[in-house]
């Protein structure tokens, strides 16, 4: 007999149950298994040695110190500087993904003209010859984001070599003049709507002293600092500069309506007071207050250099105009800016890492570096009462092409210099002048700069993650004419008009959404609704069910200027007759705006 | 059987809900720490994952009279009949008895999700999609923590590839202990407002051992017995009250 | 009598077969060898040279094992030759001279979900290194690594899966809760 199927299928029988006690199933079910861990597209950590590296950051005028937890080269995590005397060892959730910004796609990756791949030097060519056009009232811009930097003076050196140049900077920069807040002292703070608690200043300084001050928050929204402050005043916008009035009154003795006589009351008691916020009535409150140049108040600096505001240039007079941008890019108002351009042909040239904001706006585009890219300043902190002066070396290595904004800069004033050498140019300065002290991040210890062998040293230590502090002004010695003037601030809001049967409603600005070149951003928005995401219109129920809305509708806000498109969020927390929204790039005027408000 | 380990401890934290103003570091630095996978764009607030979740409650009053309070939300790290570690049927979920963490073992999963329907405090997360970075943003990942593949639970285990490094300092040195301070979770060490407060529950004299007596001290749904390590602080009453007895139209989102 | 028991001599013979090709044929297939780059050897290095076993696998003081030394602890002493073999000039020439780092292959291979201190190991527990990694350092060559062929992780016997390790843990009373060596 042959060897049939049956002795065929015995045979398998056979072999299936030898299978079955071999180790052959076991083995194969556990290395494929394994193999699950090691195929493509498995995201695999870095291997290598663990470093710490010190940098600055830089995407706020905060300026905080940075301790960086790098495999190899590569920083994984940021952390603060423990013992920073601005920032005391804190990070803000932007500063802590700082090292993501650079795998962001939307980048720039090369000169732009006209939204048409270009050269750096076509770009340098068409750019010097619109300078040199110029005509009798025409002049060349360079919107500074951070003045006060040593790339500011390369912008200013550059502009008086112009008959006509222009250093201006964006609205909301230099809030404070020369003038830094002496929060360490303070012991009551009347807040116009500054987001004192929610990423004001700088973060670590204004948490770490919370416990000493009183804080009143004016404002509409119940924002966050609202929620934490000692008392919150909800006014209908506009009404600010009545309510100050109000307070000044009860703190001259007069007589006042309950709310103002309350703050009026917590300012006396809690001395020294100062007002913080946008418009004339901070100012005026400052100086009824008797807080400049005294403890616990504004106190004046050494060295101010204002730029031009955008406000003060005549329309229509800006034939070429340079936009720096920064990684954390803010929004700028366009609308603004273009009424000062020129009616015809000017030249917009947009010096940025990013593919959208500015470079939408601009006829050439050239790609700076990306945060933590390449060797960078942090200048004096936003209300530090003394200078200081920071480096941000870079921990990750620029893709090609990137420059500078401030060498783009030297290279239209034909200077072939590089970045690198005016900020040492910087720190020599520092050190010649003797002055202040050196706080190192690596063992959180000062030295005096006077102490400091050579300027190569004070070059090397800011290399490795340093902080100069300047010596506070000598009192006595602040010029006379600085503290009569009071605090300078920009001009103040003027508060929306009344509502009309058109433009029933009130349109303020709240919360604006933190930058979302980390993806990571996504745990505050997306996946847990924390923050208001962008886009959103947040309304009282009974107003938006008043205007025929729902939780979670589209709808339409039209106001005298724009019309956008939001989504609509019922927060019983908001003002009724007022929409509380939040975009991004997009400027509501400041003090809010009339609008109206229907379904999509 | 005594472990040659040090003595046990019992980690857990005290957060002061008065100081922590909703900013979000912790989450931030907690997702940074751990290689947390962002959202897909198809992601929601139910099937993120957020090991640390601030959630912002109110009191439930309209304008002008509400009130809102953040409450950071974490693994509680129960002590007592762990309701995830009873329920796992692949045992993924220990209590590990030298330090008191409710361990997940991701590798161990097999994504039943019977844990996150026992867990009292929605604090685990389901992988519903295999984790993608950016491109090349995986050279930004923590080699001390491994990544997760989809189909997996993950949750708090109390920054444990941070515990393994001060372990390692401190073997290097010749220390079993380690000292207070040495060892921290990426939320406290990132908190701006310096809201939370971790160490040794079983030290009497470390700040969270106080902290956790102090009389404005309370926990989360105590009354279901877990004995959940992290204690709240807060001097308002009626975030006590909304935080003890919680009800779904105080939580805002 | 043979025609009689047909089916089971033949389901038995199947037995046999795939029990002796499961259980000697197979498992060879299952891993290969990998050799080193470098035919490096730990006597002449211990021995003559002089060194210790921590001058290239030290414990840094923040704790992590250097593990494999990478190049320049080799171009330290190798810039130029220091005997007259082969093998070095070899060695030189592909790897010092255009400062190339050599991919060792590790024998202890490990999944990335697993953590594993030398420090503890051998600081606290002291453990002798051949207690893991046998006459290692005292070879004249490095001998071949044994590698998982699917998953690619390591195949050495000790070092394949978690029993040596919780052994020893339970014989001496190590914690053997998971995420003590799990990350």
């Amino acid at each position: 007999m042959g060897f049939t199927r049956r002795d065929l299928l015995t045979f398998t029988g056979g072999s299936a149950v030898g299978l079955a006690l071999t180790p052959v199933p076991w083995k194969l079910l556990r290395d494929t298994s394994l193999l699950s861990e090691n195929w493509p597209g498995v995201p695999q950590p870095p291997q290598g040695e663990i470093r710490t590296r010190y940098t600055t950051c830089t995407l706020c005028p905060a300026g905080c110190g940075v301790r960086a937890r790098c495999v190899g080269d590569q920083p994984v995590s940021l952390a603060g500087v423990p013992g920073h005397p601005n920032s005391r060892g804190v990070l803000c959730p932007i500063g802590l993904v700082g090292h993501h910004f650079a795998f962001c796609r939307d980048r720039v990756t090369g000169p732009l003209a006209c939204n048409k791949p270009a050269t750096i030097e076509r770009a340098l060519a068409d750019v010097s010859a619109a300078v040199a056009a110029c005509g009798p009232r025409e002049s060349v811009a360079i919107l500074d984001p951070r003045p006060g930097r040593a790339a500011s003076l390369v912008y200013r050196r550059f502009l008086a070599g112009l008959p006509n140049g222009l250093h201006l900077t964006a609205p909301n920069s230099q809030p404070f003049g020369s003038f830094g807040i002496d929060l360490e002292n303070t012991r009551a703070i009347l807040s116009f709507g500054a987001p004192v608690l929610d990423g004001w200043l700088c973060p670590g300084r204004v948490l770490a002293g919370r416990g000493h001050f009183q804080l009143i928050q004016v404002e509409a929204a119940y924002s966050r600092t609202a929620s934490l402050a000692d008392l919150w005043v909800p006014l209908l916008p506009g009404t600010e500069e009545i309510f100050a009035a109000e307070v000044i009154r009860a703190l001259q003795g007069g007589s006042a309506d309950t709310q103002a006589a309350a703050v009026a009351r917590i300012l006396l008691q809690n001395q020294p007071a100062i007002a913080v916020g946008e418009g004339p009535s901070v100012s005026r409150l400052n100086t009824v207050l008797a807080n400049a140049g005294k403890p616990g108040g504004y106190l004046p600096r050494r060295d101010f250099t204002p730029a031009t505001a955008l406000a003060a240039v005549p329309d229509g007079s800006i034939r070429v105009l340079l936009v720096e941008e920064g990684a954390a890019a803010e929004p700028l108002p366009w609308d603004l800016i273009r009424r000062k351009l020129v009616p015809h042909n000017p030249v917009v040239v947009a010096l940025t890492p990013w593919l959208d904001a500015s470079a939408r706006h601009a006829d050439y585009v050239i790609p700076a570096p990306m945060y933590l890219e390449s060797l960078d300043e942090a200048p004096t902190p936003a209300g530090s009462i003394v200078g200081g002066f920071s480096l941000s070396p870079a921990l990750l290595a620029a893709p090609p092409g990137r420059t500078p904004p401030a060498e783009f800069v030297l290279r239209l004033a034909h200077d072939t210099s590089t970045y690198s050498d005016i900020l040492k140019q910087r720190i020599a300065a520092i050190r010649k002048d003797g002055r202040g002290s050196l706080f190192t991040y690596a063992d959180a210890k000062s030295k005096r700069v006077s102490d400091v062998v050579s300027s190569d040293d004070l070059w090397k230590a800011m290399l490795s993650g340093a902080m100069w502090l300047d010596d506070p002004l000598p009192p006595g010695k602040a010029r006379g004419a600085d503290l009569q003037a009071g605090v300078p601030l920009r001009p103040g809001r003027v508060g929306p008009p009344p509502p009309s049967p058109e433009y029933p409603l009130i349109l303020v600005a709240a919360e604006t959404p933190l930058p979302h070149a980390s993806p990571l951003m996504s745990k505050l928005y997306r996946e847990s609704g924390l923050r208001r995401p962008a886009n959103a219109a947040a309304v009282h129920p009974d107003t938006g069910r008043g205007h025929g809305l729902a939780d979670g509708c589209r709808a339409i806000v039209k106001s005298p200027a724009a019309a956008v498109d939001l989504q609509v969020i019922f927060d019983a927390a908001v003002m009724p007759g007022v929409i509380e929204m939040t975009r991004v790039g997009h400027i509501v005027p400041p003090g809010g705006t009339t609008a109206s408000i229907r379904r999509a | 059987m005594t472990p040659i380990t040090s003595k046990p401890a019992r980690y857990g934290m005290a957060i002061d809900l008065d100081r922590c103003t909703g900013c979000g570091a912790c989450m931030i630095a907690c997702a940074v720490e751990n290689n947390v996978p962002p959202a897909r764009p198809e992601a929601t607030p139910r099937t993120g994952i957020t090991w640390m979740r601030v959630y912002q409650i109110s009191n439930g009053a309209s304008f002008p009279d509400t009130r809102a309070a953040f409450i950071p939300i974490l693994c509680q790290q129960c002590g007592n009949e762990t309701p995830c570690a009873a329920v796992c049927p692949q045992e993924a979920v220990e209590v590990d008895p030298a330090t008191g963490i409710v361990d997940q073992m991701p590798q161990r999963c097999l994504g039943c999700r019977y844990c996150m329907t026992a867990c009292p405090y929605h604090a685990r997360y389901f992988n519903w999609w295999d984790p993608q970075w950016p491109a090349g943003m995986e050279k930004t990942l923590n080699p001390d923590v491994s990544t997760r593949m989809r189909g997996v639970v993950e949750k708090c285990n109390f920054c444990h590839g941070r515990l393994h490094a001060a372990r390692a300092r401190a073997a290097a040195e010749g220390r079993r202990e380690l000292h207070p301070g040495e060892y921290l979770p990426a939320c406290v060490e990132s908190c701006p407002a310096a809201a939370i407060v971790f160490g040794d529950l079983n030290d009497p004299s470390s700040e969270v051992a106080r902290l956790s007596r102090d009389g404005n001290s309370f926990r989360i749904l105590e009354k279901l017995g877990t004995e959940p390590k992290i204690y709240y602080r807060t001097t308002r009453p009626w975030v006590r009250q909304a935080a003890t007895q919680p009800r779904k139209d105080l939580l805002h989102a | 009598m043979l025609q009689k028991h047909r089916g089971k001599i033949i389901f038995l013979t199947g037995l046999l077969v795939v029990l002796a090709i499961g259980w000697r044929g197979f498992p060879p297939l299952m891993f290969r060898s990998v050799a080193q780059p470098v035919a490096f050897s730990h006597k002449i290095h211990a021995g003559k040279a002089g060194a210790k076993c921590d001058d290239c696998h030290a414990i840094r003081d923040d704790g992590t094992f250097a593990g494999v030394p990478a190049l320049d602890k080799c171009s330290g002493c190798h810039a130029q030759p220091m005997g007259t073999s082969a093998e070095e000039k070899r060695f030189i020439d592909r790897y010092v001279t255009p400062a190339r780092e050599i991919p060792w292959q590790v024998y202890a291979r490990q999944p990335q979900n697993v953590s594993f201190s030398h420090a503890a190991h051998i600081k606290l527990a002291h453990l002798d290194c051949r207690q893991c990694h046998g006459a290692q350092g005292d070879s004249d060559t490095l001998g071949p690594v044994r590698v998982e062929r699917i998953s690619g992780y390591s195949g050495s016997r000790q070092f394949q899966n978690m029993d040596a390790c919780e052994d020893c843990h339970a014989q001496r009373r190590a914690s053997n809760s998971c995420l003590t060596c799990h990350k």
